[in-house]
């Protein structure tokens, strides 16, 4: 019974999957009018699963070599946590304005995590597939989760047509890896891969894997579906799914191609460079046309993807490294942005387009002040964290010589800087609509999350060093 | 040629046999029948293979489950719909790309002979009941346990989007 | 020469003499059945034909194959045809699996009397049995009428509901036998010296139940329910496809009686094998056992049918979902649990 002792590491998955399962079953059991009770109980269980984070013992090798617990996965599972922890603190105000407050959304994001952190940990094909399907199908179900709304229908049709897809293409590459090597463990796929040289069919199932991670990271030329699902689905679920399973997946990039097929560096970097050009490119020109903010975001949230990118193609401790950190500010940011859609929610779709939000300084000065912060950030300006970010990315490149790549993100900082500003144009310098009266009232959840990403963004623009430490001890497993 | 070659032999072809079958019909439910003695013969492959848990499951899962569902669900529809479809020659185009490019890269294999080989000469044990639960419930434990809460969230899912009250 | 023996000669012989077996007690089996529930409902059942009428099913199933094949015109030929061989003949097939005893010497050869024992065996039977639910619901649907239709979409869910409590119950008892084969489940009962009824008393009755409603017996034949569905989904069958169907059902009975005595009862075993005592029981044939305990069954299977009412859909559901598929989940667990303790 020596693998009960591995229990031990993976405890914090333990932890949330248990209080995932609590909460479907006690739920029945709760009158509607104390649902609120799920928040709290959900909010527990992610604190207790982050604690169990620090506590648990590290090992390299679980259960017969399918997972392993190193720096790198505790990283990204750290970051999932606080992910998901600003999502249910922001999600109760939208899920009762809409009237429409289920225990079961708390069950499928709790599990959306599960199996994100099992994702992160897996060495092992087989359970890096079951736990990204865990993910996958938690995931379409939260985008269509609100039945009434006809968006989120489409959002969630659209998604799982889509992503069942990418699925496949990711288990096709997945054989490809398994039938040229016969193992299933990254470990021992690499030394059967290091003996054998490259193979035309290696290099397919690179790009096949390649295909159907991008589809997830919504790069370019798979991100079609990312603006209508993140218009349609639930705005909480949007900020998740704009976080969450792409950071996963940047995880999932990092660790098949630093440890699996570094023997096609050339290819993947070269492949993923030109990705990354034409996904920030394609992200900040298509957001400037937008009239929708929610639309924006979306594309905004591709271009960030791009610009994550360069740190993979860019590759050596900087570009893993910058990656990180990367991420960690990018799921502040981006919660924070599309949790002003849930704070300008009064009536249907009100608080999408541009007009909604002119002279929205006037009448909330605390929370249009952490929006500009937000903006600020995105667009990579000091004393924000995605200045920091952008800057370890972009010398990143540099120093790997890929020059070409680090001009192009500097120029798409600056276009992305106009709709950016156009958004904090009207909140400031704009008058507000004189014929709706309409008075916010935050919740304190709302506030609370607000708050935290506004000191986050800026904590780490000031005093980036913890974190930065915390990142870079984590990239560096990667090297030799 | 021997006997086991020739069982082989036997089902592939009635296999393959099967599955144009399948794809020529114009009716959707005498393909679903072809369909279900498709998946039989391939069974019968997968026993002659010497895996014979996967012959097993293949018979109940594909014939006997999900083979009932696809029925039951053509049985509710209007068949005339379907019929009326044109194949429009851009699908019967990628159909071909894709089919001769699979086809290809099978030939490709077995012609280079390298690793096309036998799951014993993989080292992997026969494809029992014994062998395939101890792969299951010892080296691939985890994915295991993770398929159940999947399978737990795709059911809850399912229920929860298609019933009725909002 | 042994060879040809040993691989073509004896099991040509096993496979006829299965299928005669089949016939013969199906054609016995509507007879007593005729007469059982005339004397249960207090009424004369067949009894012209021959003494005590007993050539009635003889003379029904030659009248049934001279009978001309009536093919209604708006049917669907070719899944017309097919699907009664396919209930007929995944109702036959599975017999080659039953364990009818254990090896017999003749004339110096070892003969076992049952036709394969597969290491996956129980799998086999339930995915034949499984797919012999095609020829209900594919006959229903080819009849391209209302009553066929509802009996076979009545079927199909049937099947399916309880088909999960059927294969759950199973579970607890492979525990105990950790095989698969039937055979090496009867040897596991002789070398425990119990049979797995009494270990597993749930399960049986689980398995018990699920196996007449597989069977599309009453009090679970709503997918002929002859007061609300005509015939259910043979109504248009006639001759000798109907035969199929008819033979198809029978053979059902008998195969989950064998079925049971298998699993639940210790198949070619004696009763009570752990007392010594009985050590003179040894001396009847094996064969008797297996076959007087199948009897039983098949006379359990008929005393339902005669004294139940049929169950409503709703009911009937209910009693899958609702009760006997949690109830096998439990029995898993406890069974589970008192397994890894003892150990």
């Amino acid at each position: 019974m020596s693998y009960l002792i591995d229990l031990k590491s993976i405890s914090s998955e333990l932890i949330l999957s248990l209080f995932a399962v609590l909460i479907l079953v006690i739920s029945p059991f709760i009158r509607e009018e104390k649902r609120k009770f799920i928040t709290y109980f959900s909010i527990i269980g992610l604190v207790g699963s982050f604690i169990a984070l620090f506590i648990q013992p590290m090992k390299e090798s679980l259960f017969w070599k399918t997972l392993t617990v190193d720096r790198f996965s505790l990283y990204f599972k750290a970051l999932f946590l606080i992910a998901t922890f600003l999502v249910v603190l922001i999600s109760r105000k939208f899920f009762e304005h809409e009237r429409y407050h289920k225990a079961e959304y708390y069950f499928f994001l709790l599990l959306t995590t599960v199996g994100l952190m099992f994702m992160v940990s897996s060495v092992d094909l087989i359970s890096l597939y079951v736990s990204f399907e865990l993910m996958a199908i938690s995931c379409y179900v939260l985008a269509g989760f609100l039945k009434r709304d006809l968006r989120s229908n489409e959002a969630g049709m659209k998604y799982f047509v889509l992503g069942v897809f990418s699925s496949g293409v990711l288990l096709f590459g997945f054989s490809f890896l398994f039938g040229l090597t016969g193992e299933t463990g990254f470990n021992k796929i690499f030394q059967n891969l290091s003996n054998k040289g490259t193979d035309f069919f290696l290099i397919i199932a690179m790009l096949t894997i390649a295909g159907a991670l991008f589809f997830k990271i919504a790069a370019v030329p798979f991100h079609m579906w990312t603006p209508d699902v993140y218009e349609g689905a639930p705005t909480p679920v949007t900020a998740y799914l704009s976080v969450a399973p792409k950071a996963a997946c940047f995880a999932i990039f990092i660790r098949l191609f630093l440890e699996v097929l570094p023997m096609l560096k050339n290819e993947w970097q070269t492949l993923i460079a030109w990705v990354s050009l034409f996904t920030m490119t394609y992200g900040n020109i298509a957001a400037l046309t937008q009239r929708s903010v929610k639309r924006m975001f979306a594309y905004s949230s591709i271009a960030h993807a791009g610009y994550i990118l360069i740190g993979l193609a860019a590759g050596g401790e900087f570009g893993i490294w910058g990656m990180l950190y990367y991420l960690l500010i990018y799921t502040f940011m981006n919660i924070g942005a599309f949790s002003i859609f849930i704070f300008m929610a009064k009536k249907e779709h009100f608080g999408e387009e541009f007009p909604d939000f002119s002279g929205l300084a006037q009448r909330a000065p605390y929370f249009s002040a952490i929006i500009v912060l937000i903006l600020l950030s995105l667009t990579g300006i000091p004393p924000t964290g995605g200045f920091i970010a952008k800057v370890y990315i972009f010398s990143a490149a540099i120093k790997q010589k890929l020059y070409w790549l680090a001009i192009a993100g500097v120029l798409n900082s600056v276009i992305s800087l106009y709709y950016y500003f156009r958004l904090g144009m009207a909140m400031y310098f704009k008058e507000p609509p004189k014929d709706i009266e309409v008075k916010y009232s935050p919740s304190f959840f709302l506030l609370l999350a607000i708050t935290i990403i506004g000191l986050a963004i800026l904590l780490l623009g000031i005093f980036p060093h913890p974190f930065a430490s915390m990142a870079k001890i984590s990239a560096f497993q990667f090297l030799n | 040629m021997s006997l086991y070659s020739g069982f082989i032999y036997f089902f592939g072809i009635l296999s393959i046999f099967l599955g144009i079958m399948v794809i020529t019909r114009k009716n959707a439910i005498h393909s679903a029948v072809y369909l279900i003695f498709c998946i039989l013969s391939i069974a019968g492959l997968f026993f002659l293979l010497q895996a014979e848990f996967i012959a097993g499951i293949q018979i109940i899962v594909y014939a006997g489950g999900i083979m009932v569902i696809y029925v039951f669900t053509i049985l509710l529809i209007k068949l005339e719909v379907v019929k009326g479809l044109k194949r429009r020659w851009e699908i019967k185009l990628i159909t071909a790309i894709v089919f001769s490019a699979l086809s290809g890269e099978i030939l490709y294999l077995l012609l280079r002979k390298r690793e096309a080989l036998l799951p014993e000469e993989y080292g992997i044990a026969k494809g029992t009941v014994q062998a395939v639960g101890s792969y299951l419930l010892r080296d691939y434990l985890i994915p295991f346990e993770v398929v159940s809460l999947l399978l737990l969230v795709a059911m809850i899912g399912a229920i929860m989007l298609s019933r009725k009250k909002v | 020469m042994s060879i040809f023996i040993d691989f073509v000669l004896i099991p040509i012989i096993k496979i006829l003499v299965i299928v005669t077996f089949v016939f013969v007690s199906v054609l016995i089996l509507i007879w007593i059945e005729r007469r059982f529930q005339g004397f249960v409902q207090s009424r004369l059942g067949p009894n012209r034909v021959g003494p005590q009428g007993i050539l009635q099913s003889v003379a029904d199933a030659i009248k049934l194959l001279t009978k001309e094949d009536v093919i209604p015109n708006q049917v669907d030929r070719f899944i017309f045809n097919i699907s009664p061989i396919i209930a007929f003949v995944t109702a036959l097939v599975v017999f080659a699996l039953i364990p009818f005893g254990a090896e017999l010497n003749i004339f110096g050869r070892k003969i076992t009397l049952y036709l394969a024992d597969l290491n996956i065996g129980l799998l086999f039977i339930i995915g034949f049995n499984s797919i012999g639910v095609f020829g209900i619901i594919l006959g229903g649907w080819a009849a391209k009428s209302k009553y066929p239709l509802l009996g076979s979409l009545r079927s199909a869910s049937q099947m399916i509901s309880y088909e999960v409590a059927l294969i759950m119950s199973l579970v607890s008892v492979l525990f105990f036998s950790r095989s698969l084969s039937l055979v090496e489940i009867v040897k596991a009962q002789q070398e425990m010296k119990v049979w797995f009824a009494f270990i597993q008393p749930l399960a049986f009755f689980i398995f018990f139940i699920a196996g007449v409603a597989e069977s599309n017996r009453l009090p679970f034949d709503l997918p002929e329910a002859e007061s609300e569905l005509v015939g259910g989904f043979h109504t248009e069958y006639s001759g000798m496809k109907f035969a199929f169907y008819f033979v198809a059902e029978f053979a059902h009975v008998i195969f989950f009686s064998a079925l049971v005595t298998v699993l639940f009862f210790g198949g070619w075993l004696r009763p009570f094998p752990n007392v010594d005592w009985l050590n003179f029981l040894d001396y009847i044939p094996p064969v008797f056992w297996f076959l007087g305990k199948l009897a039983f069954f098949v006379f359990i299977f008929m005393w339902i049918r005669a004294t139940w009412p049929r169950y409503r859909y709703d009911q009937l559901e209910m009693i899958s979902w609702k009760w006997l598929i949690p109830l096998a989940l439990v029995n898993i667990f406890i069974t589970g649990l008192i397994v890894i303790l003892v150990k």
